[in-house]
């Protein structure tokens, strides 16, 4: 077991001793790619390069591998059978993204990573206001270790572009309302302080204006995930991908 | 040299039988190690549209990237991750409904894969009456039900059977799912305009195996 592990295992007894339970077998997982294998390439990157010990260099190796993306010199690595060996019992992950799941964006395409790197939360809009989104963050960071999450938007996304709509007066069909629903108010602070925007402008500032709400959602969702970044176990970014250059920017 | 996607794309696939041959022949290439050699150049013609063939509900677990498992590239899947891909949230309904509303994919598979940690967890929650901190209970909540059913079904499993059925039934109850809570997902089905299917991943050998 990692001291990280034990760590964030210690910090939730003083809260009952049922909540270690779920961590036990997990913790048996991540030993098992822990730091004491040496010749494990688990912690190791593509380039050889150690894995990430903090959320600085996470955000590092993550905006690194966007650089390769974004000029062609993707190595995709870390797809073989040789890295499913080494996963097949458990994972350690070093970063959480929660992106939108727009085809344009896959995250491990667009920081060139491969099977194991980063945890994956997915939903159209990436907002960050269901329980059940911050409990698959929270997920990765109590029990994976994983030192950075980022909130990844997107340019031109088509779930904005539904809410500055719906604020307009139009409505979704069937579940679609609700993922729009959290983004409606974001869009509408955003047109309260730009009223002379048009619909189409009013895209870019409400995507990124939308990642900032849901940064801020992560941390002040229920203590947990605020209570690893005032320790400094853990860094929390907002970012925007360009769907043409194919860059990511820091928010 | 390099085949490339471009080269075995011959355009999206127009029905979900054809959308699901193209992910399994892709899941095919990844597991014997041959990849394809995707065009990021796609990028410029992408940041138009998006017109994704399939949409995967699956797994926020770091070691079941879709576009890696099914070696697909760029724009062709809209993917849903969430821990456990359970499909009882309004949010996974409604980003699933978003593909099928307005990018005209075909298929919906919802991708459970072996030794997922939110099955785990609720196996701990119902055979040790296991919580969990923060909102990770939420995440867990609706699978609590499917471990119950496989425990009651069939009575003196082992804590690793268990988990190993639950991760195949609880894809079931997400298939299941789709289709009763979302009408607009039911009526595609009905009128044969789209497929659902379920399937899962084996860590190890890389190999998706429909459910």
């Amino acid at each position: 077991m990692t001291s990280r592990m034990t760590r964030r295992g210690m910090l939730h007894t003083s809260a009952g001793l049922a909540v270690a339970a779920p961590v036990a077998p997990l913790a048996g997982f991540v030993a098992g790619c822990g730091e004491d294998e040496p010749a494990s390439s688990s912690t190791t990157t593509a380039s050889g390069a150690p894995a990430p010990r903090d959320g600085d260099e996470a955000l590092e190796r993550l905006l690194a591998g966007n650089r390769r993306f974004r000029d062609e010199m993707a190595l995709s690595p870390e797809r073989d059978t040789v890295r499913r060996l080494e996963l097949a019992e458990g994972q350690e992950p070093f970063a959480v993204i929660l992106g939108c799941a727009d085809s344009r964006v896959p995250p491990e395409v667009i920081f060139d990573e491969g099977l194991g790197s980063l945890f994956v939360v997915r939903i159209a809009g990436n907002t960050a206001v269901d329980p059940f989104v911050v409990g698959s963050v929270e997920y990765a960071v109590e029990h994976l270790g994983s030192v950075l999450v980022m909130v990844l938007g997107h340019e031109g996304c088509g779930a904005v572009k539904g809410a500055i709509a719906e604020a307009d007066g139009a409505s979704e069909p069937g579940s679609i309302g609700d993922v729009i629903a959290p983004i409606v108010p974001v869009v509408e602070g955003v047109s309260e302080d730009t009223p002379e925007l048009s619909a189409e402008e009013l895209v870019e500032p409400s995507v990124q204006a939308n990642v900032t709400a849901a940064v801020e959602d992560l941390s002040t969702a229920d203590g947990l995930i605020a209570e690893l970044v005032d320790s400094g176990e853990l860094k929390l970014v907002g970012a925007e991908y360009m769907l043409e250059s194919g860059e990511v920017a820091l928010l | 040299m390099t085949e490339t996607s471009d080269a075995t794309r011959g355009g999206p696939p127009r029905t979900g039988d054809e959308a699901l041959a193209r992910l399994l022949a892709g899941n095919a290439r990844f597991v014997a190690g041959r990849k394809l050699d995707h065009d990021t150049l796609r990028r410029a013609e992408l940041a138009a549209g998006q017109e994704p063939f399939a949409v995967i509900l699956g797994c926020a677990d770091s070691r079941v990237p879709p576009e890696a498992i099914f070696d697909q590239g760029l724009g062709e899947l809209f993917v849903v991750r969430v821990a456990g891909n359970t499909a009882v949230e309004p949010l996974v309904l409604g980003s699933v409904e978003f593909a099928l509303a307005n990018l005209g994919s075909r298929l919906v598979v919802v991708l459970g894969h072996q030794g997922c940690g939110a099955i785990e967890g609720a196996v701990a929650a119902v055979t040790e009456d296991a919580t969990a901190p923060g909102s990770i209970g939420d995440v867990i909540a609706p699978i609590v039900p499917v471990v119950q059913g496989v425990a009651e079904a069939e009575s003196g499993l082992s804590p690793a059977e268990l988990r190993e059925r639950s991760v195949r039934a609880n894809v079931r109850a997400a298939v299941a799912d789709l289709s009763a809570r979302s009408p607009v997902l039911a009526e595609r089905i009905g009128a044969g305009d789209v497929k659902l299917v379920g399937a899962e991943y084996r860590l190890a050998t890389g190999e998706v195996v429909l459910v």
